[in-house]
């Protein structure tokens, strides 16, 4: 079955247009912010870059806060 | 009007409130002895205050009232400006943003432009954030006022000036720490009686199924239960959202205002800031639920009586809040929602106004009035904090009429300079091609156009206005454009003018302590 191109012109601009691409632009922000914790270097942790215990870690604490918002939008957005 | 007393009971908790904030701050007063003491808190702040400290010099009685009035009309989407616009930019300063104004050992975000840049920015900033901060002062003392009027029946002058006098008390000799700790007490009540709204207006609505049964059989509430609006939305379409809140408003907020980077500056270690700043993300998930769901449980249970906010008058909506309190809270309860109504005050109050003081002892008077005894300026901090008080007590009348939200005012007076100056800092911060020519040009064009944006509202009416998202979207562009362009062309500055200022740059020292 051929579908017609302006058919598929028109759903190329509802779904850019609608809010489906925004909350996937929102959660990406989260995301690309999520990777970027995970791979921060140690002295930007800890001025003495110490291993400290997950629950004095700011990093875990920060990893969580991101990985809250991105439920959220995707449960919200 | 939506007025009610206080019962014996009720004004014995706020006033066991206002006693005890005012005692803690007037004894922390002791250890003031230096301008160091007094503007940046001797550095010993601990991470749980100043983060604590964070949340409340950003959320306050105007968001209580106007996101109260903003959950009301468009819903879900205002919490954003705690999510997108708040968690993302604040992991960012902690990780990547704070340690630069750290390790330059400075008291201000214009102090540090100054070193980068010129003494022509530096100048140029402090003075506006000295007005935006007058204006800011003008709009809690607006939004307090409208409380205490419909709960206390306190006319407008005599809610301004028991607040002026209650923050004045222990601002002004205290500094920075009794502003903190303080903040830090506000803050739990804050937490506790915007918990007890919530949980009691839910119950009467019926619980979540309740509130959205009944919010989704109006016919105008299609998106109220959404994040993320149409791109084609009239007042919050997503990519305004994201460009203006999230990329501009926020990190500007969160990396550049003086209230916020002066509390962890004052932490005791460049650790406890960075502590501090996830402290106030993870104490930020809970807050957007707090003050946007009382607008939601507006909604559903006084409908009838404040209708459809398209038809609003001046004003309407900050009837919000007031109704669901008079109308929701018994006896006991009600004393602690005016007492956590009033933390929320004196918190964003004392905060505005100590780092009012700081930027303009810092920033505008020393550099004028060289020489002097440490005393001396201290002694002027001082009395700057009377003087921003009684600037914002007139300017508070000004702002009244023009403004139909609170909330929305104070995020118009922002976009006027937030995205220019997010520019600078980020130019200054990341890159060694950014000069002083450059940054005075993006600063110029930024600032333009904002004030040719904005200016629509005012020419051709509210409702012909841009969006403030988009002004701050846009004054960003035009500013980092602008001083691009203009550094390009201009010589660029040696490594060593640059040592311990931009990131690609080593410091070659050790901080400053």
């Amino acid at each position: 079955m051929r579908i017609p191109m302006f058919l598929i012109a028109a759903e190329g601009v509802r779904f850019a247009s609608g809010s489906f691409l925004g909350k996937a632009a929102f959660i990406g922000v989260f995301v690309a912010l999520l990777i970027w914790l995970l791979f921060l270097p140690p002295r930007l942790i800890d001025e003495q870059s110490l291993r400290r215990p997950w629950w004095r870690n700011v990093r875990f604490w920060a990893v969580v806060v991101t990985l809250v918002q991105i439920w959220v939008y995707s449960r919200w957005g | 009007m939506d007025s009610a007393r206080l019962q014996p009971l009720d004004m014995a908790l706020v006033a066991a409130y206002l006693i005890g904030v005012t005692v803690t701050g007037l004894w922390l007063t002791r250890g003031v002895k230096t301008s160091r003491d007094y503007f940046l808190a001797g550095k010993t702040l601990p991470w749980w205050a100043v983060g604590m400290s964070l949340v409340v010099s950003d959320i306050g009685a105007k968001d209580m009232v106007g996101l109260a009035a903003d959950g009301y009309r468009y819903g879900l989407v205002m919490m954003n400006f705690d999510f997108i616009g708040c968690a993302f930019p604040v992991l960012a300063a902690a990780f990547l943003f704070m340690p630069f104004l750290w390790i330059a050992g400075v008291y201000t975000v214009p102090e540090y432009l100054g070193r980068r840049y010129n003494a022509a920015v530096r100048t140029f900033f402090a003075l506006i954030w000295a007005l935006f901060m007058m204006g800011t002062v003008g709009t809690i003392l607006v939004s307090s006022a409208v409380m205490f009027e419909a709960l206390l029946g306190w006319n407008f002058w005599w809610s301004v000036g028991i607040t002026a006098i209650v923050v004045g008390l222990f601002t002004t000799t205290g500094g920075l720490k009794a502003v903190v700790l303080t903040d830090a007490i506000s803050c739990v009540v804050l937490i506790v009686g915007a918990s007890l709204i919530c949980i009691l207006g839910l119950h009467r609505v019926g619980g979540w199924e309740g509130l959205q049964a009944t919010i989704g059989s109006l016919d105008w509430t299609a998106h109220h239960f959404h994040l993320v609006l149409p791109a084609d939305h009239p007042a919050f379409p997503w990519p305004a959202v994201l460009l203006g809140l999230g990329f501009v408003l926020g990190p500007a907020y969160w990396i550049g205002n003086q209230a916020i980077v002066q509390r962890t500056l004052g932490a005791g270690s460049q650790n406890q800031a960075r502590a501090s700043f996830v402290f106030c993300a993870v104490l930020k998930l809970i807050f957007p639920v707090l003050l946007v769901l009382p607008g939601l449980i507006g909604l559903a249970l006084f409908y009838n009586e404040l209708g459809d906010p398209t038809g609003w008058d001046e004003g309407v909506g900050n009837r919000v809040l007031p109704l669901l309190v008079v109308n929701l809270l018994p006896t006991g309860v009600l004393g602690i929602v005016v007492g956590a109504f009033m933390a929320g005050v004196v918190a964003n109050l004392d905060s505005y106004i100590n780092s009012a003081s700081t930027l303009v002892v810092s920033d505008l008077y020393r550099p004028l009035v060289r020489g002097r005894t440490d005393a001396h300026y201290l002694r002027v901090g001082q009395a700057l904090v009377v003087v921003f008080l009684l600037a914002g007590v007139a300017f508070a009348r000004i702002i009244q009429p023009v403004f139909g939200s609170v909330f929305e005012a104070f995020q118009t007076f922002m976009t006027f300079f937030q995205g220019p100056l997010l520019a600078l800092l980020l130019l200054g911060m990341l890159t060694r091609r950014a000069t002083s020519a450059g940054a005075l040009a993006g600063m110029i064009l930024g600032v333009g156009t904002a004030v040719v944006l904005n200016s629509a509202r005012f020419l051709f009416g509210r409702d012909q206005g841009v969006s403030y998202l988009w002004v701050a979207w846009w004054s960003f562009v035009a500013a980092m454009g602008g001083a691009v362009v203009v550094s390009l062309l201009t010589r660029p500055y040696d490594e060593e003018r640059l040592r311990g200022l931009v990131c690609w740059v080593p410091t070659g020292e050790e901080p400053q302590s």
